[in-house]
């Protein structure tokens, strides 16, 4: 029989419609804590990357201490983060379009800045706007390690960047990141191959202080590679995101972490073997493999776009019962919801928007 | 003059306040990633389907969980449709205030908040939905009873996809004695959707595993109506299997939606259908061997997709950015535009808010995503207040 952890409603909440998205507000501290933790004495700051929820409450909760700002992937992002009040945000993506250059320099006004470079004619843009509105904005050289997404390819590509940064009215070279995207304990390799990328990341940085040029932030890594990335003398800041609310893949790292997330659905139909839940692919990414089953045994899930057909042994949850799993990949969840409900001590205790829905722009 | 459908027209002004600008813009200076629909594409489309459904002896049922859009939905209806159908009570919600009068609901609801909002639907719509579990029907009586509407109930058969459905015409047959006994309830027939079949590319197979499960669904139809329950409505039907499932004797309507957006798998089981919606984006950075894209697994909905115009092979798909490999031999540099066309569009909507529509290769409007929920609880709130 399915456990319902929070199936208890306090009273301001009225009612609670299927399928919905509940953080468990006591884990995600933990979380938090336990990342504080970790970073104690290493000298390096956790700047929390928030496309992971896109949740304003969410990245509030995840400063303090050493972390005095978030990381960012869109503009979209950005402005909903600095609406709310955070003052420090990193753009860690490459913004090109002058509209959205343009965006992000209105933000300047009201925030500290930083976004990501890796071609000198956004850095042009970048400057002449920046310079129109009278605020500096912070840059840093993307350094492909790993990826072969963006970012510059060589020391050399890095130094011209940074002379055209320098030269750049409204421009502070702040520093470099490279981020080398989700490394699995499974991967062939691993150790060697992060070894490799931050090799790199420390070759690009004593070139471009070599040549005279300040680099005070070592900006990389996610949650995947935190071991590796406290035990680096290169990095300054980590971009970790997935930490503070976790995904079950990710749990055989041995990290502090503990999954924060869930999605319930209702069951809606049932026969001999198998029950139907009201949540499908329009609720929940798929990308990293179905959700995981949360106090229940599944011995299959498939998942279709609006239901999720279980097959389980008997007794089998009675028609309209609630059942919660854990999705697999949390970030693309959170941008199919406008809203994340909040657990506390196994009680829902209120709902949060997630306000940077959609904010791909 | 009173304004016939207000919630229609707050949501398509609140996307036109906040993607006013785009109005007027041609394709290439529009800010990415964004959600085109060709507006050509799907007129023509839709008139494939009209004149697919001429002379057949069933009618077409549109489903817009696939696009999500009032204003296609009322365009389907223009090119023949007699109705829609829904897969949430949400959008059921959604269309009849968008002045379509016949809903479905083609899924099990359960749990009071859907069930009083299907029931309040009732009073002023033509509502159905199916079932397949006695609780249900009682759930449903209640609702109905307490609302003082009446609401049509198909059941939900099985034909072979394993998912939701009765597997028996036996058991069909007890849950129709008891929808007909039931206060506010009128039995209507029987849906089934065979959508194992859209996963069957080749066409011979494809249409045979269609027979097989029409011959069920008519099969539990003729046992209801030996019993003395006839069914008026037998729907099923994917843009898989629109065409055969259509001109099968005994089957009253057919309820794709696909064929109107239309995606990559779709369009590898019917190519007469055109792309419809693609997600427009742009080159932000530009490497000797590669070029990255601002839309990924975020925005397309899946980690695949090819574009659209330009034969480069896919890298990879990342959340925010997707990579093709592009040699110096390519024109495509930073800022250029593409677009990629997905390979199920219905997961990239939901990642957006509203389409640009796209007219002579210029954005003629925006039309909002409706509702995205799944948190849709403020339409029941609506109804509930009587507005």
């Amino acid at each position: 029989m399915a456990k319902t952890a929070m199936a208890s409603l306090p009273a301001p909440v009225a009612s609670f419609s299927t399928p919905a998205l509940v953080v468990d507000l006591d884990v995600f501290e933990a979380n938090v804590a336990a990342m504080a933790t970790l970073l104690r004495g290493t000298g390096k700051t956790v700047r929390p990357h928030v496309k992971t929820h896109r949740t304003p409450e969410l990245a509030r909760r995840q400063l303090g201490g050493s972390a005095v700002g978030i990381t960012c992937a869109t503009v979209g992002e950005a402005e909903a983060m600095v609406e709310v009040g955070i003052d420090d945000v990193f753009v860690a993506n490459e913004v090109v379009d002058p509209r959205k250059i343009g965006r992000l320099v209105a933000l300047g006004r009201r925030a500290r800045i930083a976004v990501a470079v890796d071609d000198p004619q956004p850095i042009a843009t970048l400057s002449v706007e920046a310079d129109r509105a009278g605020v500096t904005v912070d840059v840093l050289i993307d350094v492909d390690i790993l990826l072969h997404r963006c970012g510059v390819a060589s020391a050399q590509e890095a130094i011209a960047l940074a002379e055209a940064i320098e030269r750049g009215p409204g421009l502070r070279l702040r520093g470099i990141m490279g981020y080398e995207g989700r490394v699995r304990l499974s991967e062939k390799n691993r150790s060697a191959k992060i070894a490799q990328a931050y090799a790199t990341l420390a070759g690009v940085r004593s070139a471009l202080v070599e040549a005279g040029f300040p680099v005070e932030v070592v900006s990389s890594a996610g949650t995947s590679t935190l071991p590796e990335a406290l035990a680096d003398p290169v990095i300054t800041e980590v971009q970790a995101g997935v930490y503070a609310l976790m995904e079950p893949e990710l749990l055989n790292l041995g990290l502090p972490f503990r999954c924060a997330v869930s999605i319930r659905g209702t069951v809606i139909s049932r026969h001999p073997g198998r029950i139907v839940l009201d949540l499908g692919r329009r609720v929940v990414g798929m990308e990293y493999g179905p959700p995981v089953p949360i106090g229940f045994v599944a011995s299959r899930i498939a998942i279709s776009d609006e239901h999720a057909t279980i097959e389980m042994a008997d007794p089998l949850p009675p028609l309209g019962s609630q059942l919660d799993l854990a999705p697999g990949q949390i970030r693309t969840t959170f941008n199919l919801h406008d809203y994340v409900w909040v657990s506390r001590g196994g009680r829902l205790v209120d709902r949060w928007p997630i306000s940077a829905r959609g904010s791909s722009q | 003059m009173r304004d016939p459908m207000p919630l229609i027209t707050q949501a398509h002004d609140r996307v036109r306040s906040l993607y006013g600008p785009e109005i007027g813009r041609s394709r290439d200076d529009l800010t990415t990633p964004a959600l085109l629909l060709d507006l050509d594409a799907l007129r023509a489309n839709l008139d494939i389907m009209a004149a697919g459904m001429r002379g057949v002896p069933t009618t077409l049922r549109a489903h817009v969980k696939v696009h999500k859009s009032p204003h296609i939905a009322r365009m389907q209806i223009e090119h023949g449709a007699i109705g829609v159908g829904c897969a949430t009570v949400w959008e059921a919600i959604v269309m009849a205030r968008a002045g379509i009068g016949d809903v479905f609901v083609i899924n099990e609801v359960v749990g009071a908040e859907k069930t009083r909002a299907l029931a309040l639907l009732a009073r002023e719509a033509r509502v159905k939905t199916a079932v397949d579990d006695m609780v249900q029907i009682g759930e449903l009586s209640r609702a109905a009873v307490a609302a003082g509407s009446s609401i049509g109930v198909l059941i939900d058969v099985d034909e072979g996809m394993h998912r939701c459905g009765v597997a028996s015409a036996d058991e069909a047959l007890v849950l129709a004695r008891r929808i007909a006994d039931a206060p506010g309830l009128e039995f209507l027939g029987l849906t089934g959707y065979e959508g194992h079949c859209s996963l069957e590319f080749d066409e011979t197979k494809r249409h045979a595993l269609a027979g097989e499960a029409m011959a069920f669904l008519t099969g539990v139809s003729s046992h209801l109506a030996d019993n003395g329950y006839p069914s008026q409505i037998v729907s099923a039907a994917g843009t898989g299997t629109w065409e055969v499932t259509s001109r099968y004797p005994g089957v009253t309507e057919i309820q794709p939606g696909s064929y109107a957006t239309m995606d990559g798998h779709h369009r590898g089981l019917d190519p007469r259908f055109g792309w419809a919606v693609t997600v427009l984006s742009s080159v932000i950075s530009r490497r000797s061997d590669r070029i990255i894209l601002d839309a990924g697994s975020k925005t397309v909905g899946a980690s695949r997709g090819v574009l659209k115009d330009w034969d480069l092979e896919t890298y990879r798909f990342d959340e925010e950015h997707s990579i093709f490999l592009a040699d110096e031999s390519c024109p495509l540099a930073t800022g250029d535009k593409v677009e990629i066309l997905c390979n199920y569009t219905p997961f990239a909507i939901g990642y957006f808010e509203a389409y640009h529509v796209m007219e002579h290769g210029k954005t003629a409007d925006v039309w909002p995503i409706m509702p995205r929920g799944p948190e849709s609880r403020w339409l029941l709130d609506m109804l509930e207040r009587g507005e």
